[in-house]
């Protein structure tokens, strides 16, 4: 059946990424520091100050920055890979191959961010249960945590592979990332949830696909809101749906100039 | 201080402590504890004079000692032991002002600055030696001449051709008109054209400016057109110091010929001198004795056999040579 | 050395130093497009975050006594500082990886002392948009804050010798232990992070860290109070630290190229 190349592709992508064990652990201390740091920032902005998001206590923000720096983290990364292949041509070696690009390089992800994953997650909830102690959770609420937190890395895939994509008619994408990288951090709601913002900002997060990667499935984890699961899990897949047309729209449109221009 | 000798190297070893692991879980185990250390003589007590002016090969198999040696004569590593000077100074105490009277090409590694075109690398160059401008432009027109590089002066680096690069490259490392000239593996890649360019080219500076060229390389073709005299490493020891002559001589007395002939050949093959070490309907894999055998019999008695409709001559592989200098017991 | 051939090493070193970033320059200006948009889109990225930071101080007035005009000024000299190390000195955060492929090689065979080499024959174009915000910054900071412009100038030098220099001796690690590269981007990496948020964020053994180890506090938590108020012995104690980073990179860098030219690390490539 067509599907389990590519589980095997992912399967032998998740091995291979953990041989690189040691660096892996090794890259856990950024983690570890940007939540110190996160952390004792916010001791300062919600002491005297009173700098305080509504319903989001102590000990619900420092889980809440785990969960959305352990996303952010947690994430391979494609994009130098894609960008590459494309520069060089060798995107086009796929077309003669029985399976879709964006398929291959989809299953390589996620061989890649399941170990990212495991490996962050583990760090993140044990700082956090020694920094604030464990957070009420059911396990109905995990498992559906965890469809938000697939669909999020599902939904960075395809923004990652939509901007690297453009390589095709950019010299240069990395630039683009740079912007991505800070647009999660702004909409994304990296460092605060979307309540804090001004009301027009907000707004604006919420409209992009941004505050799906991380701050939907992080304040999931610190205030569930079951009614609105529904509606939460139907915007991601929405987006994954436009972004996943337009990432098959622009490979089909890039390889087609490829051919034309031969490389 | 001699003036004469341009490479001086007396009982000069290197010893490596390489850590050992044990194979195995146990032995992983047992490494992180304490690593066990093997010592590698990759240098074993050489001995040798290269005057100034000489045209020099070094050969020998991968790992016998060739790059190591080589990093201490340019001061990169030091010695366990031993002795060497070059063009008086030793290399690693005085490697800085070593680095002015030496030039070194390394296959792998490129000087010239991909995105830019040659001019500017060597320009940069010029900078880096700090050789003053009425010295460097004036060299540079020589070079440029000689080299015939004025037609891709101004072209980016990236769109030029290897034989094109190696010769900016070999140009760039006489900028600064050294004493002594490393090279290593410097025909590698290239096609027969373009190694016949190199070889010229290095052959001339030799004789015009009695600049000491040093070669490595594989490639026996570099070591015949360029070099008078070859010294053999391996293992760590000097094993021959004669001359491409006396090599030629005594030990590339063989030369491999394949052959593709329109017809399959029928019968034994019987030509004097050669034997057959491959035959597949017309193609043939034949080694010729050139010490008995001419080329021009052996050609004559193919040409008899059927039309050849292709023919590839081939010398003795360096390893080949080395091989046969062990089996003539020395 | 008579004191006139040492000012002669010193001009030929800055020359020397100057004649990279040009060729550097040149060889990014071949693509143009790149150029434009690398410069353009880091000075976009950096104004991300002081928006962020006036989201932030909109809801609070100061953080520990911080207000959004120190938060500008540390940014202003962190992008100033970190643009000028990587504009110039393109190789300092990558210099575990040259080190372990035996790259080094090349510039030990030049008459160059090999550790300046090796950092401008590099050169990271996006610098310069670090450079134009810093710029920018500044200029956000107010027409009062002008005067503490030649002061912000000399501080974002000393800044970027103080970055580089850590770089270099986070570096060195690659003479001596494996893994070098990522323990010198995860140390490289908290710098940075501690230098983009405010000093009263961090108390106690933290504090001292950053005035020791992770020297953020040299690098901008000092320059900021120089903008507040000058005093002359702040300004002297940063450039004390920055010489003595660089003496100590030297330094790191020579023993790391002892063990180097031993061949200890020969073994990996043998």
């Amino acid at each position: 059946m067509g599907a389990s190349k590519y589980i095997h592709i992912g399967r032998i992508n998740f091995l291979a990424k953990t041989a690189y064990m040691g660096d892996l652990l090794l890259g856990t201390t950024f983690y570890t520091l940007i939540l110190f740091v996160f952390v004792q920032l916010w001791r300062v902005l919600g002491g005297p100050s009173g700098l305080v998001v509504e319903g989001f206590g102590y000990r619900e923000m420092v889980w809440y920055l785990t969960a959305s720096e352990a996303i952010m983290l947690g994430r391979a990364r494609i994009q130098d890979d894609i960008s590459d292949e494309v520069k060089t041509g060798a995107i086009a070696y796929s077309l003669g191959r029985p399976y879709h690009y964006l398929g291959f390089k989809f299953a390589c992800y996620w061989g890649e961010t399941a170990v990212r994953m495991l490996v962050h997650i583990a760090v993140g909830i044990a700082i956090a249960l020694l920094a604030v102690g464990p957070i009420q959770v059911t396990a109905v609420q995990l498992g559906a945590l965890a469809v938000s937190v697939t669909l999020a890395l599902i939904l960075n895939f395809l923004i990652v592979a939509c901007i690297s994509l453009l390589a095709f008619w950019v010299e240069d994408t990395v630039p683009f990332f740079w912007i991505y990288g800070k647009l999660l951090f702004v909409l994304g709601g990296l460092f605060a949830p979307v309540e804090l913002y001004p009301e027009a900002l907000a707004r604006a997060a919420r409209a992009s696909p941004f505050n799906y990667v991380l701050y939907v499935p992080a304040r999931m984890l610190v205030r569930f809101d079951a009614a609105a699961w529904g509606n939460t899990i139907a915007a991601q897949l929405g987006w994954i749906a436009v972004l996943g047309a337009l990432a098959v729209g622009l490979y089909s449109l890039g390889v087609r100039r490829l051919n034309v221009n031969g490389g | 201080m001699d003036d004469v000798t341009a490479i001086k190297v007396r009982d000069l070893v290197k010893v490596f402590k390489v850590a050992h692991k044990r194979p195995g879980l146990a032995g992983s185990l047992r490494a992180i504890v304490r690593t066990e250390h093997v010592d590698v003589r990759a240098v074993d007590g050489v001995t040798f004079s290269v005057e100034e002016g000489e045209t020099v090969a070094f050969i020998g198999p991968n790992g016998a000692g060739k790059s190591t040696t080589i990093k201490m004569l340019t001061g990169i590593l030091y010695p366990t032991s031993g002795e060497a000077t070059v063009t008086g100074m030793t290399p690693w105490k005085q490697r800085q002002r070593l680095s002015r009277s030496i030039g070194c090409v390394f296959g792998q590694r490129s000087q010239l600055w991909y995105h830019l075109p040659p001019r500017d690398t060597f320009e940069l160059l010029a900078h880096v030696y700090e050789l003053p401008v009425s010295q460097w432009k004036p060299r540079l027109t020589t070079l440029a001449d000689r080299f015939e590089l004025r037609a891709f002066m101004d072209t980016p680096v990236r769109k030029l051709s290897l034989g094109q690069r190696m010769r900016c490259e070999i140009a760039a490392s006489l900028l600064h008109a050294p004493r002594v000239l490393f090279l290593d593996e410097p025909t590698v890649g290239l096609d027969v054209m373009a190694k016949r360019a190199i070889r010229d080219l290095v052959l001339e500076m030799n004789r015009e400016e009695g600049v000491t060229v040093l070669l490595t390389s594989h490639d026996v073709g570099d070591i015949e057109q360029v070099c008078r005299r070859v010294m053999v490493i391996n293992h760590g020891h000097l094993v021959l110091d004669t001359t491409v002559a006396a090599l030629r001589r005594d030990f590339m007395k063989s030369k491999t010929v394949r052959v593709r002939l329109d017809s399959p050949v029928e019968g034994i093959l019987n030509i004097p001198g050669v034997e057959v070490l491959k035959r597949k309907r017309g193609n043939l894999k034949l080694l010729v004795n050139t010490a008995t055998t001419s080329m021009d019999d052996v050609l004559a008695h193919l040409m008899q056999l059927g039309t050849i409709e292709d023919i590839t001559i081939a010398d003795p592989s360096t390893e080949q040579i080395i091989a046969e200098i062990y089996a003539s017991g020395r | 050395m008579s004191t006139a051939g040492r000012t002669g090493a010193v001009t030929s070193q800055v020359r020397f130093v100057w004649e990279h970033f040009k060729f550097n320059l040149a060889a990014a200006m071949e693509y143009k497009a790149g150029f434009v948009s690398q410069v353009v889109f880091m000075l976009l990225n950096d104004m991300f975050l002081l928006f962020f930071w006036w989201i932030v101080f909109r809801r609070v007035s100061s953080i520990g006594g911080w207000t959004f005009q120190h938060v500008i000024a540390m940014h202003a000299t962190l992008a100033t500082s970190f643009g000028i190390s990587v504009a110039v000195f393109g190789n300092s955060q990558g210099l575990p990886r040259i080190i372990a492929e035996g790259q080094l090689d090349y510039y030990l065979l030049l008459p160059r002392d090999p550790l300046l080499h090796v950092l401008v024959s590099r050169s990271d174009i996006s610098g310069l948009g670090d450079v134009a915000f810093g710029i920018v910054a500044m200029a956000l900071l107010g027409r009062e804050r002008l005067s503490s412009l030649p002061v912000l100038c000399i501080t974002a030098l000393a800044g970027a010798a103080i970055f580089t220099s850590f770089n270099v001796i986070a570096g060195t690690l690659a003479f001596f232990v494996g893994h070098a590269q990522t323990i010198s981007d995860q140390v490289g990496n908290a710098l940075i992070t501690f230098s983009t948020y405010p000093e009263p964020v961090f108390k106690g053994a933290v504090r001292v860290l950053l005035y020791t180890l992770l020297p953020a506090g040299f690098m901008v938590y000092l320059p900021v109070r120089l903008v507040s108020a000058f005093d002359p012995f702040v300004l002297a104690a940063i450039l004390s630290f920055a010489a003595a980073s660089i003496a100590a990179a030297g330094w790191a860098f020579r023993r790391g190229l002892k063990r180097y030219e031993s061949g200890s690390l020969v073994v990996v490539r043998m």
